[in-house]
């Protein structure tokens, strides 16, 4: 088989598997994989224990990646309006040791409150099978991955949202109490 | 690959695919199959050459036994028009791996990445987008005991340093890591590395291909309220088993703080290397990564062998809609002289809650060739949300160059970025330079991606790519100009 062919052939696979894929996604919801990662204060964090207390946004994002920095405002909304209601959201910094010592002083300097944890040699990112940054996921209270995006786009936090309200119970917002 | 490590490549790859595939017993434990595929094709119309680039992975987890592969295709129209400008195998199962986890425990055998501290003592890691992959493949164990967790690793790795020449790596470590109070951790590493070089074409006597040293390291994190400090030493001492000749002592330090005034964040980075490059670390460069793409084609490679100096920053916000952040790094070499420098700073603002934008400015020297290039650059953004739904973004970057040769140039970038809403991402990036050694001027770059679901994206764009250094995690290559049309699919299942 020519080169041109073979490439052909690889192209037809690729699609096949897209459209293998599609239906899996529809028939049954992932499992997410555990983890367990040291936030910046020293502190593990395992996703497993945070699922108990309710639905768990995790966001897969770096200092290098201004698309990542340019949607932490609208996560950081979602997260103050539902956080009375269970819902947890982790920020995933993959920055290897060359840009990981930033990630403090980054959310320090932009007032994030949410769970910021150091995958610094991308184990996790890897097991989430994150090809690039960022990357939204968000897991109910059975470890499913329920909703997923890649990149960033206004639109998707209006998603997101729309995802984590479905979640939980009669909508929240009316009685927020403070998680924390 | 070996003959040895197809065979288990072949056998995990089986059990992944039975995992996933076959029927199981009622009673038997579930199996959760998790997975994406990446395919991309380009057409190079300047070239006459097309490629398939395909990258599958899959995991399968039952219990506590998890496997996985890794699969990529690779695939040229015409071997003379390789974009990737290194060779890579047209079809392989590039990782694969079988881990068992129980409590405090975690087995691994087969290929593994690995990660001590802040990357002094060993680093293995894979940068895909830059074809960077150190890999090792062999056993790779932990055991977690709260308040300490020990890991353990033995793997081996081939690096390519020419056609016919080849450097076989093993690497054997041990790593311990204990928090004795919330507001301190502490580590210590020892890593053992060796490596054999083998040639096709000439016999290399054992006095010049063999070569073995031992890393040892220490670590402490501080947690104080508003300050946060990393330390980090590491000793190295090498040499030839056969001669004892080439004996090396090398060192590594690096230190980071960041400290929270409320008014102000700061955040500083100190480093000193000294004969300590190594293809299994990746220390700190001290020197920031900018998001900005004529910034970070500017960004200085480390020289691990010879360098010491600083990165030290500041971010302090003007009320709720403006952030002001400055900063300066600096890099010399054992006798001080200087090899680079930076200054950047960024004023960030948002106007409402439609619109949010910021300017940069950096200016940085590096000593190349025996002289100076100079970097002057300068950029913008904006992003607005309009009342119709749709969202608007717009990039415009200029810089000049003062060559070591004398050559003073400009370049600039602009983009535009349309999200119409429905998933779609509509986008143009042109580039123009005033270069007399480039063969063109101007490029421009159309994309349109589209989320068909959650799970599926594709992309098409069709135009002029301008090459150029392309850095990322510390790692820089050479990206070449690229002319034509490419696909691109990404989807999770």
């Amino acid at each position: 088989m020519t080169h041109r062919g073979t490439a052909v052939l690889a192209c037809l696979v690729a699609v096949l598997l897209v459209l293998a894929g599609s239906v899996v996604s529809r028939s049954a919801e992932t499992k997410a994989p555990d983890f367990t990662l040291p936030n910046i204060a020293g502190q593990n964090v395992t996703l497993s224990e945070l699922l108990k207390e309710g639905p768990v946004i995790v966001d897969f994002w770096a200092t290098w990646c201004k698309p990542c920095i340019k949607a932490f405002p609208e996560l950081q909304q979602i997260f103050d309006s539902y956080k009375g209601c269970g819902l947890s959201l982790v920020a995933v910094s993959i920055d290897g040791p060359k840009s990981a010592s930033r990630v403090g002083a980054l959310i320090k300097s932009k007032g994030n409150t949410f769970e910021v944890v150091l995958d610094t040699s991308q184990e996790v990112a890897r097991k989430f099978h994150v090809g690039s940054v960022p990357r939204t996921v968000l897991i109910n209270t059975k470890g499913e991955v329920v909703y997923a995006v890649t990149g960033y786009r206004p639109e998707n936090h209006k998603e997101l949202e729309a995802a984590v309200k479905a979640l939980i119970p009669g909508g929240c917002p009316k009685t927020p109490a403070a998680k924390e | 690959m070996t003959r040895p490590s197809s065979l288990l490549a072949a056998a995990l790859a089986a059990a992944a695919l039975i995992l996933m595939g076959a029927p199981l017993p009622a009673a038997a434990q579930e199996v959760t199959a998790r997975g994406s595929l990446t395919g991309e094709y380009l057409y190079n119309l300047v070239e006459d050459g097309s490629v398939f680039d395909g990258r599958v992975e899959l995991d399968a987890e039952t219990g506590p036994f998890l496997v996985g592969i890794v699969y990529r295709a690779y695939q040229l129209s015409d071997p003379d028009y390789n974009p990737a400008l290194k060779d890579i195998p047209a079809s392989e199962i590039k990782h694969r791996f079988a881990e068992f986890h129980k409590d405090a425990l975690s087995v691994r055998a087969g290929h593994f990445f690995s990660t001590f501290g802040k990357g002094l003592a060993l680093r293995s890691y894979e940068e895909i987008d830059l074809e960077h992959d150190t890999v090792l493949d062999g056993i790779l164990a932990s055991y977690d005991l709260g308040v300490a967790s020990v890991t353990a690793l033995s793997g081996i790795a081939s690096e390519d340093l020419s056609p016919s020449r080849e450097r076989n790596h093993t690497v054997r470590g041990v790593e311990v890591t204990a928090s004795p109070w919330e507001w301190a951790s502490l580590g210590g590493r020892a890593v053992e590395r060796s490596w054999e070089d083998d040639d096709e074409d000439v016999a290399l006597p054992d006095s010049l291909a063999l070569f073995e040293d031992v890393v040892l390291s220490g670590q402490a994190e501080l947690w104080l309220g508003p300050v946060s400090v990393s330390a980090e030493y590491a000793g190295r001492s090498g040499e030839n088993p056969e001669t004892g000749l080439e004996s090396l002592q090398g060192h590594a330090t690096y230190l980071s703080g960041t400290a929270d005034l409320g008014w102000a964040t700061l955040f500083g980075e100190v480093k000193d290397y000294e004969d300590f490059a190594h293809r299994f670390v990746n220390p700190p460069t001290c020197v920031r990564e900018h998001p900005w793409t004529l910034m970070n084609r500017a960004t200085y490679e480390i020289d691990l062998d010879d360098e010491r100096g600083f990165l030290a920053e500041g971010t302090v916000p003007i009320g709720e809609q403006v952030s002001l952040t400055g900063g300066a790094s600096e890099a010399r070499d054992q006798n001080s002289d200087l090899a680079h420098w930076e200054m950047f700073g960024t004023v960030a603002y948002s106007i409402g809650e439609s619109a949010t934008g910021s300017f940069a400015a950096s200016r940085s020297r590096e000593y190349l060739l025996g002289k100076f290039t100079e970097h002057v650059i300068g950029a913008a953004d904006l992003d607005v949300d309009f009342a119709s739904g749709f969202s608007l973004g717009v990039v415009a970057e200029a810089g000049t160059t003062d060559d070591v040769t004398g050559i003073q140039y400009e370049d600039y970038i602009a983009s535009v970025t349309w999200y119409p809403g429905g998933g779609v991402t509509v986008s143009h990036v042109f580039e123009a330079t005033t270069s007399e050694l480039e063969t063109r001027t101007t490029w421009l770059m159309s994309e349109v991606k589209k989320s068909i679901t959650d799970d599926l994206e594709v992309a098409l764009a069709a135009g002029a790519e301008r090459g150029g250094k392309k850095c990322a995690g510390g790692v820089c290559y050479f990206e070449p100009e690229f002319e034509g049309v490419r696909l691109r699919l990404n989807a999770f299942f």
